[in-house]
């Protein structure tokens, strides 16, 4: 695991709190009120770095700030492309000739009737599977985090087990990336659901439930679509994302592994 | 280097140029320091939050609980007066 900044500043504030409490001690036992003073302030500046090692780097109100005019754009494309049906993640594989993870967001039939498709790319608009679906074939919105927690959790979530995936996104999101403070996620036959709590980035999540409620209950917030890439990337198979719901500081997303 | 790394770097210089300061006046009295580094604490919070307005946040409870113990001193130095002089 590779030592991020939090972690830097609670190994130096456990120095200062160290070096403070050993000052105080010396100047007691030996009698040397000299020392007492730099310990004392040394004992201070200790718990202020400890203290701010709890604290996260980056303020969720910058990332909600940041992002979510770009949200809003992703949005009102959707709405106005009529998306009323779950995304699907799908991985590399030969068959769908695709070099990275993408979700699939199906368009309805009435959006794809009245879609201009003489100008449509295959870049953009492709057919899922040959099944005459027509949809969008995105970027997930988590999967830069999961390029992330590979990197500083030090692991492939590809190489790992669905049975040991639950161990891994805890490693990863709850200890490396600090990014909430539990993470549950359970199997069901061939159905998973997840139960995330002390989201960092909460204020974007509320935003985006708030602001995006396509986005957020069909795609998954960038919490949420972490989680369905790495199923995706772990178990081989499409995973059809059933719907999401953030409340209280609390992701509860569904997913179903198909193909 | 970010806001609040520089703040706390502020601080912790401040604060031990202060210990020393203290130290070569002879000036060993706990409470006095506290107080002292209290006061520092709230003009490096006051200077560098004016501009960010998150720093502040982050450090306003750190600010709350200093000031607190800060009120305890001067209550125990009002109620020390109060008993010596009855």
């Amino acid at each position: 695991m590779r030592s991020s900044g939090r972690f830097r500043y609670r190994s130096l504030g456990y120095l200062f709190l160290g070096l403070g409490a050993v000052g105080f001690v010396v100047s007691i036992i030996f009698g040397t009120p000299a020392i007492l003073a730099p310990s004392f302030a040394a004992f201070l500046i200790g718990v202020l770095l400890a203290y701010l090692s709890l604290m996260p780097t980056v303020p969720s109100q910058l990332v909600a700030g940041a992002l979510m005019p770009t949200m809003n754009n992703l949005e009102a494309l959707f709405k106005n492309l009529q998306v009323n049906d779950y995304a699907t993640y799908v991985g590399p594989r030969d068959r769908n000739k695709l070099t990275s993870l993408r979700v699939f967001i199906p368009l309805s039939s009435d959006a794809n009737s009245k879609l201009p498709k003489s100008k449509i790319t295959d870049k953009i608009l492709i057919t899922l599977d040959n099944r005459g679906v027509n949809g969008l074939l995105l970027d997930p919105p988590g999967s830069g985090l999961l390029v992330m927690l590979e990197r500083e959790s030090g692991q492939d979530v590809g190489s790992v087990e669905l049975s040991g995936l639950q161990e891994a996104l805890d490693n990863g999101i709850v200890k490396s990336l600090e990014l909430a403070s539990s993470l549950h996620l359970t199997f069901e036959d061939s159905k998973a659901h997840l139960v995330v709590e002390g989201d960092a980035l909460w204020e974007l999540t509320r935003e985006l439930a708030e602001k995006a409620p396509i986005i957020c209950e069909r795609v998954g917030c960038p919490i949420c679509s972490l989680v369905a890439c790495a199923l995706t990337k772990s178990s081989h198979r499409a995973v059809k994302f059933q719907g999401a719901k953030h409340y209280d500081g609390k992701h509860k997303s569904s997913y179903e592994l198909i193909g | 280097m970010i806001p609040r790394e520089r703040f706390i770097l502020t601080y912790a210089i401040i604060v031990l140029g202060t210990a020393v300061v203290f130290s070569s006046m002879k000036l060993f009295a706990l409470e006095v320091h506290f107080a002292v580094y209290v006061i520092e604490f709230l003009v490096v919070l006051e200077f560098f939050g004016s501009r960010r307005k998150s720093l502040s946040q982050v450090f306003t409870p750190v600010a709350i609980a200093f000031f607190l113990g800060f009120l305890y001193i001067v209550a125990n130095g009002v109620i020390g007066i109060l008993t010596t002089t009855h």
